[in-house]
């Protein structure tokens, strides 16, 4: 069993150590030093996929409050059948998905118009390597809603088109020609940063 | 393609583990957004208002019972009550065979001697012939009971048109009650006589003529009656029931008011859901049970089969001691002069002793139901059911994790240490004793315990405190209905 340390007795004994079993237990029993230890555990990997999905960190803020606020909520619903921190991540992945819903992005991706002969156009494909994370964070945030989400679905979660169709409730060829324009999107944006750059 | 799945795993790389620092107004508004909204009106109401409910319908229905009885006793007409008070067949004691024989032979003349039966057809002609008929007939009622007799057997003259105008009047139901009961007490008295089996025949007979003569529901006195009175054309048959003599228990089909109070002893239960078995331990080392007490008041209604339902209200309070001693005080004490220089210091090493006694009161609405039976002047009950906190606080002190005093004291809500103003639903079972003093009264003692489901304190602490009570009750028992 995972061990998660919560938190310390500031004046004396050694720091108490839980189980993650025991930590859910103390998070339904609304234990707040095990939700504290809960957030501290998970916030800082959530924020980082809130911040893949969201437009800008303030953005990637509320939903991190808004998923952690329905973690708490909804802890008893968790069986253990699958890992902790991926039943977290879910719930941030949905409530940033929320947050931008379908008929908002899609409205945003009917805008932009881009060539299928321009989506096979990759003038350097080694110039993202000299990119750091926040770099990338910053072009994929740069992205229509619609197609960073899809982007965060597909390349980062993992999630196939047929899922991500299901997911947003669209065709899994739009999801997957949404990729193909977020890609493009993103290597035009890498290209333009590089010729700044030089 | 190759490009993409290279660009796609880089961007994977970097932004899968990426973890940025989380800003602590995050938190902070996680905190404010699900801290609990206090528990309104509204919400106590919906949660523990129908124990309230519970109350006042026992009691109404309690109130009614009561008010049913005392109705029944002063619409017994006062000559029956002054002249024959209640007895119980089975009260009679042996002594008393040989007066009852002779009652019986004096009641078996009075009834024979009052020509019932030519009475009674007399009474019929005078309903079917004419209503200006003034025959008149004569009832002689026979009130039998073991030590006044002779004194009791009297004559009542009616016409039938008087004694419908009797029925017809708010005292109607009494000449037929007065009747009934009298011929009850002399069937009652004769079945209870071996030697009356001979006659019993007969009394039973006139006893049907006689009560078919009185009754309200006869058709031939309403058609007259409505004849006579067109006032009276709505009147409606009317059943009376008169209960037999009952043969079950005598605790059974009884309300009472119970008042009671006595001392408790409270098993602690201590939880730590952190497994700091320091705190856990100093928190029972520091605090231990000094005394407790409950008292309350209850209604006890016992049905006919001997099921009993008790409600009432109890309050009791648990009272521990608390001590806490602060060790390695250094006390550095200076030494001035008279102009206020310091001269010199010392140093001194002390400790502190504290004693504090908290105090848990609690009132709650217990809800028991169980089986009642009585032996001569015993009474026995054994109940079970529920007890529902209405409010709770308290007084007093603890230690808190840094192992430091902290104030219990109900009333800052901003103290995670305090103690819940409600701790919800316990079950408690109970056996009493009672003993008769009066006709009235009974004393009684009930071993009690009481179980708690939730604890005392909040659940946000990770140590849990609990208290189950066992005790004992002693109280007086009030029968309703008596007088």
């Amino acid at each position: 069993m995972k061990k998660v340390s919560i938190y310390r007795i500031e004046s004396k004994g050694e720091p108490p150590v839980l189980t993650q079993e025991q930590l859910i237990k103390g998070c339904i029993r609304q234990d707040s030093a095990c939700q504290k230890a809960v957030f501290d555990c998970y916030a800082g990997r959530m924020l980082g996929v809130c911040m893949r999905y969201a437009r800008n960190a303030a953005d990637a803020e509320d939903i991190l409050q808004d998923a952690f606020i329905k973690v708490l909520e909804k802890i008893k619903q968790f069986k253990g059948d699958g890992s902790f921190e991926g039943w977290i991540r879910k719930i941030v992945v949905n409530t940033a998905l929320k947050k931008y819903t379908l008929s908002r992005y899609s409205k945003e991706v009917s805008d932009q118009e881009v060539s299928e002969q321009a989506l096979h156009q990759i003038e350097d494909p080694m110039a993202y390597h000299q990119l750091s994370e926040k770099d990338i964070l910053a072009l994929i945030n740069a992205l229509p809603d619609g197609y960073r989400i899809i982007f965060n679905l597909y390349v980062i979660e993992g999630y196939r088109h047929e899922e991500i169709a299901e997911m947003l409730g669209i065709q899994s060829g739009t999801s997957r020609s949404q990729l193909a324009k977020a890609r493009l999107m993103l290597q035009k944006q890498i290209i333009q940063l590089q010729q700044i750059a030089v | 393609m190759k490009m993409k799945s290279n660009f796609d795993e880089h961007v994977k790389q970097l932004l899968g583990d990426y973890e940025p620092e989380v800003p602590s107004r995050v938190w902070e508004n996680i905190q404010q957004r699900t801290k609990r909204k206090p528990r309104g009106s509204w919400f106590f109401f919906k949660k523990y208002g129908w124990a309230p409910v519970l109350l006042l319908l026992c009691g109404y229905f309690g109130w009614q019972a009561y008010f049913n009885n005392n109705q029944q006793q002063h619409s017994t007409p006062s000559e029956v009550n002054s002249s024959a008070p209640a007895s119980h067949p089975s009260s009679t004691s042996p002594a008393d065979e040989g007066e009852k024989i002779k009652n019986v032979d004096e009641a078996e003349s009075a009834l024979s001697n009052n020509n019932i039966s030519p009475k009674v057809a007399a009474n019929q002609s005078a309903l079917t012939t004419s209503v200006n008929n003034t025959h008149s007939y004569t009832k002689k009622s026979a009130s039998l009971h073991s030590g006044n007799l002779a004194s009791n057997v009297h004559e009542e003259t009616m016409t039938p048109i008087d004694n419908e105008s009797n029925y017809l009047s708010s005292n109607k139901n009494k000449t037929t009650w007065a009747a009934r009961k009298k011929m009850r007490q002399q069937v009652g008295e004769i079945d209870n006589t071996d030697k009356a089996s001979s006659i019993e025949t007969e009394v039973n007979t006139e006893k049907e003529n006689l009560l078919h003569d009185m009754k309200l529901t006869s058709p031939e006195w309403l058609s007259l009656a409505k004849s006579l009175h067109p006032s009276v054309k709505g009147i409606q048959r009317k059943e009376i029931t008169i209960p037999c003599p009952g043969g079950g228990n005598p605790a059974w089909n009884k309300q009472y008011i119970e008042v009671y109070g006595g001392p408790d002893y409270v098993f602690r239960q201590l939880h730590d859901s952190a497994s700091s078995s320091e705190y856990l331990n100093q928190r029972k080392q520091s605090t231990n049970f000094y005394y407790a007490y409950s008292a309350g008041i209850s209604y006890t209604k016992v049905w006919e089969n001997g099921l009993s339902c008790k409600v009432g209200l109890n309050y009791s309070r648990v009272t521990e001691k608390f001590d806490y001693t602060q060790g390695n005080i250094i006390q550095i004490i200076y030494v001035t002069d008279a102009n206020g220089d310091t001269i010199g210091n010392y140093q001194t090493t002390s400790a502190r002793h504290k004693v504090t006694f908290n105090k848990y009161r609690t009132i709650d609405v217990p809800l028991m139901f169980g089986y009642e039976t009585a032996k001569g002047n015993w009474t026995f009950n054994f109940s079970a059911g529920a007890i529902v906190n209405i409010h709770s606080w308290t007084r007093g002190e603890l230690l808190d994790r840094s192992l430091q005093p902290i104030n219990i004291t109900s009333g800052d809500q901003s103290n995670p240490y305090q103690m819940r103003s409600n701790i919800g639903l316990g079950a408690t079972a109970s056996v009493s004793a009672y003993y008769r003093l009066n006709e009235q009264l009974k004393v009684f003692a009930a071993p009690y315990f009481r179980y708690n489901f939730s604890s005392m304190n909040s659940s946000e602490l990770a140590l849990q405190q609990r208290f189950q009570t066992m005790g004992i009750r002693l109280g007086l028992r009030m029968e309703l209905g008596k007088k």
